[in-house]
């Protein structure tokens, strides 16, 4: 029976531009994994985004196929009917279901849609999908104790970030990070384990909260603030954390550090309903006062032919008649209705005319399968340089400021991908090319001797 | 790992039955739990074989040794407010 064993250290939002190319020689732990295995841009899902990128990654399978396709999905095509994807939402297989029936002991920490949890052959501490720690947040429920004998109360993740108090949410978010990477390095010790992964979203809260003070090229770049290390600083912190991972695991383990996508600096926000609303997609039954989001917005349903979705990307739905309880487009005409609103998505421009270069996806064009209610189109405005404000009532196309608060950055389609395996000598493989998430789930199996289900969509890496 | 739940007690259950609910239970454990087998001291071993298992399930549920019902809501409406605002506040929505 093989003594191999998989260490994953996921790092949501991980940057491949910082990780591999600005900050690889100041990394240690980080470029000594690089140099002795190999590594490589990892393409996310589309969209790349969280949820549903980690189960993506660890299903080996695209959102069509887990009918999964952002944090809230439509239950059904009535208006109001948007449900949290949790992980009751995931119906396929993921790494550790597999292996758990198979035998092989499982510790899991953090990997997002892991809440409510399900009994593995191991430990699972789940997600920032939690409420709170009140609720039960690990299996088996008795995890909670021993989790709080060894780092006090554990925090799923960071409260009132919408906060210009920098001080505030860095001291929160190293709070999160130490507890996490310490609670993980406990159970690597004192558990029998085969596979074990954990998941640190401390990185994308950084990016998101302290880009602009690193980046030059940010619109809102503030030269010589005292958070100008902020992000690289903690990328360092990470570095040890991971270098005593390191330290704790024996010469059978295959290692792993990977992320579900990248970043970029934030351009600004695209009203995606106020430029429905400007071109005669969306109508509403009552002006708001104030902005509203949209799903508190009046609108007037018989004469709306498509809204969408605020996030980092942008999620468009039309209003079908038949499909939708007061639609609007004649079934004969959705394909043209969907043509024409790309047409005009792609050629969106900046606030002084220039194209921002949006990208828009039809889900049969992307996902080989559609499982629930997909989104008519999917959006990424700018290329993801610009994200997608959902509120109405703004009175604007070009935002600058969040609707939510302040944001610094973007997803990017790529993350990262840093494979050691002891067994196999450094160089030939050292950078990889055209790695995609839903690699990582066969690769894990076989690295496992464990066969890879033939409906997997990525390729075990070797 | 040792766990306080190392071997099962179908405490009262009349004999007859024991073996058409140990082949009922093991067929839903083998579906939802690995390895960690519960300690279950609260059966009553009243009614048939069914409701047996079915209470049984309920204490495994009422305990997280198992995952709830996929029909029941993850979130109370309190619960859901405070993953929206959090969704919200990190940008995610």
């Amino acid at each position: 029976m093989s003594e191999k064993k998989v260490l994953i250290i996921g790092l949501d939002c991980a940057t491949p531009q910082l990780v591999f190319d600005a900050w690889a020689a100041r990394l240690p732990a980080i470029s000594s994994l690089m140099n002795r295995g190999s590594y490589g841009l990892l393409r996310s899902c589309v969209p790349p985004i969280t949820v549903p990128a980690w189960s993506c990654m660890m299903s080996g399978k695209n959102p069509g196929r887990l009918g999964c396709y952002g944090f809230r999905n439509r239950s059904d095509h009535s208006y109001e009917g948007m449900t949290f994807a949790t992980s009751r939402a995931i119906k396929e297989d993921r790494v550790w279901d597999i292996l758990s029936r198979a035998g092989k002991k499982v510790i899991l920490v953090g990997v997002p849609q892991t809440y409510p949890p399900a009994p593995v052959n191991g430990l699972m501490v789940t997600c920032f999908l939690t409420p709170d720690t009140s609720c039960q947040y690990t299996y088996p429920k008795e995890l909670a104790t021993e989790i709080q004998e060894q780092v006090g109360h554990y925090l799923l993740d960071v409260d009132d970030y919408r906060t210009e108090n920098k001080e505030q949410i860095l001291s929160q978010i190293y709070e999160m990070t130490e507890k996490r990477f310490a609670i993980f390095k406990h159970f690597l010790e004192t558990r029998p384990w085969d596979f074990a992964m954990m998941v640190e979203m401390g990185i994308d809260r950084m990016h998101h909260g302290f880009w602009k003070y690193m980046d030059p090229e940010h619109p809102k770049y503030e030269a010589g603030s005292k958070f100008e290390n902020a992000i690289f600083n903690y990328y360092k912190y990470i570095d040890d954390r991971i270098a005593e991972l390191l330290s704790v695991i024996d010469e059978h383990t295959v290692v792993m550090i990977v992320s579900d996508h990248g970043a970029r600096a934030t351009k600004g926000g695209f009203c995606i309903n106020e430029w429905l609303r400007q071109e005669g997609y969306l109508s509403l039954s009552e002006e708001p006062a104030q902005p509203v989001p949209i799903g508190k917005a009046k609108i007037d349903w018989p004469k709306t032919i498509a809204w969408g979705e605020g996030g980092y990307y942008s999620r468009l739905f039309l209003n079908v008649k038949g499909r939708e309880p007061q639609g609007f487009i004649e079934p004969e005409n959705y394909e043209s209705v969907r043509s024409e609103l790309i047409k005009k998505l792609e050629a969106t421009r900046d606030e002084n005319g220039g194209l921002i270069g949006t990208r828009v996806f039809r889900p049969e064009d992307v996902y080989d399968e559609i499982n629930g209610v997909a989104p008519d189109l999917i959006v990424y405005f700018g290329n993801l340089a610009w994200r997608s404000i959902g509120s109405v009532g703004l009175g604007i196309i070009h935002a600058f400021e969040n609707d939510m608060g302040p944001d610094d950055a973007n997803h990017a389609e790529d993350g990262i991908f840093i494979m050691y395996d002891p067994e196999q000598p450094a160089g030939a493989l050292r950078k990889r090319e055209g790695l995609a998430i839903t690699d990582i789930a066969p690769t894990v199996l076989k690295l496992l001797g464990m066969a890879v289900p033939a409906d997997m969509e990525g390729k075990a890496l070797r | 790992m040792g766990t306080p739940h190392s071997s099962v007690v179908l405490a009262a259950v009349e004999p007859q039955k024991l073996r058409e609910v140990a082949e009922l239970l093991k067929e839903e454990l083998t579906k939802k739990i690995f390895g960690a087998v519960p300690t279950i001291s609260e059966i009553t071993g009243n009614g048939s074989a069914q409701e047996i298992v079915r209470e049984i399930l309920f204490l495994l549920e009422k305990n997280g040794m198992i995952a709830a019902s996929a029909d029941e809501p993850v979130y109370s409406a309190e619960e859901e407010e405070k993953i929206r605002k959090r969704l919200e506040d990190l940008g995610y929505l």
